[in-house]
């Protein structure tokens, strides 16, 4: 729900018990009021009565009105005190029955008791009650609806900050390393939010710099132990002396020191892509590269009898040169990898898709991990992070890339 | 051939001055950007090897100073750094050739030997060893001066091991030597066999004495 709708909400049902309530209160205070004044009309009449008939010893002539009716009934109850009543009475003129405040009391004119009642209809009372009612719905309904639009366009305005902020934070983006702005606010609470949110992206990018410089300088830092364990191996084998044994320890050794520098420079690789460090484009040519790729790959197809099938249509793309060969690098000497003898790779290239798919034994291929980090095959030599720069590169670039198994073939397939 | 070898690393400097005296090479060596600076401007050099990160300065300064000096010297950068920027610069700023550690010594002598013969006049382009004979402009190789017919990766192959002969080279220098950065893995050397026995057999088709020699499980010898 939206913030607005359930501030309003409340609000709304909020002022509505509000003017529902102050109504009711209104509409007795009003009738006690109105009737308190009618008492008072019907007291002054019962004193005009009794004042005349002090002075005249007889009734007051009865001039009934529209407003007024009075009449008395001879009668032998002790005098007693005024006393006030509702009499609702049909009445021939409205056809209707009406409410009428009555006032009974019993006076004495001549030694005769008399019970006297006036009455005087309520109706004037109600329609006032009445009028004062829609008077005040009308004006509950206009300041409700005044609320209602005065709240939608100041949230708007109000609100600005925040949104501006929350719209900074969704595109933050750590390789990027975009600074987020503000816009400067006098509400406290958004001020707030804004220097948290400052502060926060300030300590992760600075976090992701120091962690991103540390990958870089330890893998450049690891290139001269490597450079010296191999030239020392150099150096080693020029040795006349060297048993058999021994030279199968300084080929192992020649491996590792191999394996981690493909290592090292993988890492590096990454980060680097990561880092951006291959922004400049250029209009390259993905059949040419593909084609250089199979020219330069051709040995070793050659030695485990693989052959090639392609499709390759003239791509033109805009991406970086260099990253771009890795791709179709990486790709081919996957499927050349994980190869059978005698096997198959096929490749297709068309303005929408590239596809590199290879023949070999169906493993447990894990989809959802294929891409990540040093994942492998069990009996892998790669490093596992071939297809993880791949994925790094169509990342960059919105490329779509998949693994699916069809046909009895492995399937890469990127999606430009 | 006079070579300095400019690099602050104990090892590294020794084991390239090893391997390289043992090619009839003078060494010298500067261990930091003063010394490298003084001896430059007192000697020159066929070929200097110059390691870009430097106590007391960058080693591309270097090059800056060399252009001034208005020299010849070849120079082949040896970094930890494989920046492409590094890379270009170093080159755009005279540099010959450029070498990312870690590498093989077999390699840099290669790379050292390529400057030097290119630094040399014209005609000097030819490499001979016995009866083998190797242009390396016109890039053809011959057999008792009659032309031997190669494959691209043969004539590297040949020229590899000519300018590393007498010394035992690891499979893994060869390898990468012919097929380089790109090959993702070398783990596998049966295309490297492939192209040795074929070199091989045309050389001694050829009437060439068979020099190659396998030193098992390790790599190969070029020699007599």
């Amino acid at each position: 729900m939206k913030l607005l709708s359930k501030y309003n909400r409340i609000y709304l049902s909020a002022s509505i018990v509000v003017f529902l309530i102050t109504g009711i209160g209104y509409y007795f205070v009003i009738s006690f009021a109105l009737i308190h004044q009618l008492n008072h009309s019907l007291k002054d009449k019962l004193t005009e009565i009794k004042t005349y008939a002090q002075s005249h010893n007889a009734l007051l002539p009865i001039t009934n009105t529209r407003n007024q009716i009075i009449f008395y009934f001879p009668t032998n109850n002790p005098p007693t005190k005024a006393s006030f009543s509702n009499i609702p009475e049909y009445v021939k003129e409205e056809k209707e029955i009406i409410q009428f405040r009555q006032l009974k009391s019993i006076i004495s004119v001549n030694g005769h008791r008399y019970e006297v009642f006036i009455r005087e209809p309520e109706t004037e009372t109600e329609d006032l009650i009445q009028l004062i009612l829609v008077i005040t719905c009308i004006i509950a309904a206009f300041f409700l609806l005044l609320l209602f639009v005065i709240n939608r366009l100041s949230f708007q305005n109000i609100w600005k900050p925040f949104q501006h902020t929350l719209a900074q934070i969704q595109c933050f983006n750590l390789s990027t390393q975009n600074e987020i702005t503000i816009q400067p606010t006098d509400i406290t609470e958004f001020e707030s939010l804004n220097n948290a949110v400052i502060s926060m992206s300030g300590k992760v990018n600075k976090e992701y710099l120091s962690l991103k410089n540390f990958t870089e300088n330890a893998s450049h830092e690891m290139q001269t132990p490597l450079a010296i364990l191999n030239a020392r191996l150099d150096l080693l084998i020029q040795n006349e002396n060297i048993s058999e044994s021994e030279i199968g320890q300084l080929q192992e050794m020649y491996q590792a020191v191999n394996r981690l520098t493909r290592l090292n420079k993988s890492l590096l690789l990454l980060t680097k892509i990561e880092n951006r460090q291959f922004s400049e484009t250029e209009t390259i040519q993905l059949d040419q590269i593909i084609e250089e790729k199979i020219v330069q790959f051709g040995d070793q197809m050659k030695v485990r009898e693989i052959t090639i099938e392609k499709e390759i249509q003239p791509v033109a793309l805009k991406m970086n040169h260099h990253l771009a060969d890795i791709v179709v690098n990486n790709l081919i000497s996957n499927a050349i990898r994980h190869n059978c003898e005698n096997g198959t790779i096929k490749i297709s290239l068309n303005n929408e898709e590239m596809t590199i798919s290879n023949t070999g034994p169906f493993g447990n291929v894990d989809h959802n991990n294929i891409f990540k980090r040093f994942q492998k095959g069990r009996n892998s030599e790669g490093l596992g992070l071939g297809l993880a720069i791949v994925k790094q590169i169509c990342d960059q670039y919105d490329f779509i890339i998949r693994y699916t198994f069809e046909n009895n073939l492995h399937v890469f397939r990127i999606v430009f | 051939m006079k070579i300095l070898i400019i690099e602050d690393e104990k090892s590294i400097r020794e084991s390239i001055a090893t391997y390289l005296t043992d090619e009839r090479y003078l060494c010298e060596m500067a261990v930091d950007y003063s010394s490298a600076l003084e001896k430059i401007e007192m000697y020159e050099y066929d070929c200097i090897l110059l390691d870009i990160t430097l106590p007391g300065g960058n080693g591309l300064s270097l090059l800056n100073e060399l252009k001034n000096l208005n020299r010849l010297d070849g120079v082949l950068i040896i970094s930890a750094r494989n920046a492409l920027d590094d890379r270009i610069e170093g080159l755009n700023l005279g540099a010959d050739d450029y070498l990312t550690k870690p590498f093989h010594l077999s390699e840099l002598s290669a790379r050292v030997a390529a400057i030097i013969r290119r630094k040399q006049f014209e005609g000097n382009n030819e490499i001979q060893f016995n009866e083998i004979n190797i242009d390396t402009y016109a890039k053809t190789v011959s057999i008792n001066k009659s032309p031997l017919e190669l494959t691209r990766r043969e004539y590297d192959l040949i020229l590899f091991f000519v300018t590393n002969k007498n010394r035992v080279i690891s499979k893994n220098a060869i390898a990468e030597h012919l097929w380089g950065d790109e090959m993702d893995s070398i783990d596998n050397f049966d295309f490297l066999y492939t192209h040795i026995k074929n070199l091989r057999k045309k050389l001694t088709d050829a009437g060439c004495t068979d020099y190659i020699h396998s030193i098992y499980g390790m790599g190969y010898k070029f020699s007599n």
